[in-house]
């Protein structure tokens, strides 16, 4: 039986700021078709990987790789295969949904732009509100739109940026409910959240970062969402890491 | 870097259409700078006449300071400018884009103030001078947009960015800006030639839009 193949490998990777050090030599694997949750405090280093596996970020130590890729800054191959959501929509509020989409179809050079974009708006169930100007949409549908945005050109990897932040219920279930279709046709999902119970629903492996290291990475497999969420917690609050905290 | 140009030239375009920002503030600007001018320095004189083409360039530095802004603020809007970063797109197409984007915002103000500046300063084209106020107008837009995008991105990646813009740029508009009121007196009939104006607005225009396409790049990275 053939192995996955790797979505992203990074080894060794330490990214510094100055005298900041935002990644201290991580190793993470994550097989093609895995739903990674990222967890840890504000400052852990979450979003530096992120910035890093989509190719947003110029210079760091060890080694990255997409789907056998190096990371390289600005590599537009590399950026093909990736879809980013950060915790800013990356929309332009002025424009309506549908040429928010019909921009960055025509940017990617999606081929069929218009009929991709339309398969969107039907997926992501927007099409109600296609004309309408972002500015007036709401949060969740923000969000939503972000996602379509992101995978506008069919990347393989998603990587996102606390992307249940300032959701309420109905609008976190219902983007839950878009990334499993994402994961289930066959991309790959690497995420940074504070949401255990979302994370829960589509991850399949969750790591907690801290101070730049991985101090936790296990399938979601092996260990259930309430003791998951109380070593969390203590995480977050205590700075016990995960093992003392009993997971 | 034509197609990339093309898309942004297209949103950018789109979302002026629906908000009207750019033009209307560098319209309403013009016209206000105008009228004040009009009425403290008594402009229905011949002497003053003469200087109208300074008048109308002076008014339109002010307000297409004001449209070119903007053209990067709304990139600055709820993140939109990383969607561009991280979209497999090269910068120089990004900046053609919107520098296209700004001419013609540019252009249209000039177009829509013109017949303003033509009645409050008393004075006219002469006859057969049309075709030098047209390309007074395509030259000295081209010239303070090609630097006025560029700067308008970099000073979009700061804190004062509206304070920022108008003292990193105009100075370096002031070789573009004084050969355009050159060569707009001359379509005025205040001056008889302008061969070496409409000549350095040429090359100011060629040399800013290269370098600019050049390093654009940087400006763009956060």
């Amino acid at each position: 039986m053939s192995e996955a193949p790797v979505a992203l490998a990074c080894r060794g990777l330490t990214k510094r700021y100055g005298r900041v050090t935002a990644l201290r030599s991580v190793d993470l694997e994550v097989p093609a078709g895995a739903c990674v949750a990222l967890f840890g405090r504000n400052g852990a280093g979450k979003t530096t990987l992120l910035h890093v596996a989509g190719s947003l970020i110029g210079s760091y130590e060890g080694s990255a790789e997409i789907f056998g890729r190096r990371v390289k800054h600005g590599d537009v191959e590399h950026r093909r295969l990736v879809g980013v959501v950060l915790h800013d929509t990356c929309l332009y509020l002025d424009l309506s949904v549908i040429d928010n989409l019909r921009f960055f179809a025509r940017l990617y050079r999606v081929p069929d732009a218009e009929a991709r974009v339309r398969e969107l708006l039907a997926q992501f169930d927007l099409e109600a509100r296609a004309l309408s100007v972002v500015r007036e949409l709401s949060r969740g549908m923000k969000q939503r739109l972000s996602l379509a945005r992101a995978v506008v050109h069919r990347p393989r990897l998603l990587l996102l940026d606390e992307p249940y932040t300032g959701l309420d219920e109905l609008s976190s279930r219902s983007l839950s409910s878009l990334l499993e279709k994402f994961v289930r046709d066959g991309g790959t999902v690497l995420m940074s959240t504070h949401d255990v119970e979302r994370a829960f629903d589509n991850a399949t492996r969750a790591v907690i970062l801290e101070q730049g290291s991985i101090t936790f990475d296990r399938s979601t497999a092996e260990i259930d969402t309430p003791t998951f969420r109380h070593a969390y917690w203590n995480v977050l609050f205590t700075g016990h890491a995960p093992a003392r905290a009993g997971v | 870097m034509l197609h990339t140009a093309g898309v942004v030239l297209w949103k950018d375009l789109r979302i002026e259409m629906r908000t009207r920002d750019a033009i209307g503030a560098a319209f309403v600007f013009s016209l206000l700078v105008m009228v004040i001018f009009n009425f403290a320095l008594d402009a229905n004189t011949p002497e003053m006449r003469r200087l109208a083409a300074g008048f109308f360039w002076v008014a339109f530095a002010f307000s297409g300071t004001l449209a070119l802004n903007r053209s990067f603020a709304l990139e600055k809007e709820s993140g939109a400018g990383r969607a561009l970063v991280f979209a497999p797109v090269d910068a120089a197409g990004v900046y053609l884009g919107k520098f296209l984007a700004n001419v013609l915002f540019l252009l249209v103000t000039q177009i829509i103030v013109l017949p303003a500046f033509i009645v409050f300063f008393d004075t006219g084209v002469v006859a057969d001078r049309w075709w030098a106020l047209v390309l007074s107008f395509v030259l000295g837009a081209t010239g303070f947009a090609a630097v006025g995008t560029l700067f308008s991105a970099v000073a979009s990646n700061t804190r004062m960015r509206e304070l920022l813009l108008p003292l990193l740029f105009l100075p370096v508009t002031v070789p573009a800006l004084i050969a355009a009121v050159e060569t707009t007196s001359f379509a005025l009939g205040a001056t008889d030639s302008a061969s070496f104006w409409f000549r350095l607005l040429v090359v100011y225009d060629v040399v800013f839009i290269t370098v600019s396409l050049l390093i654009f790049e940087y400006a763009l990275e956060e």
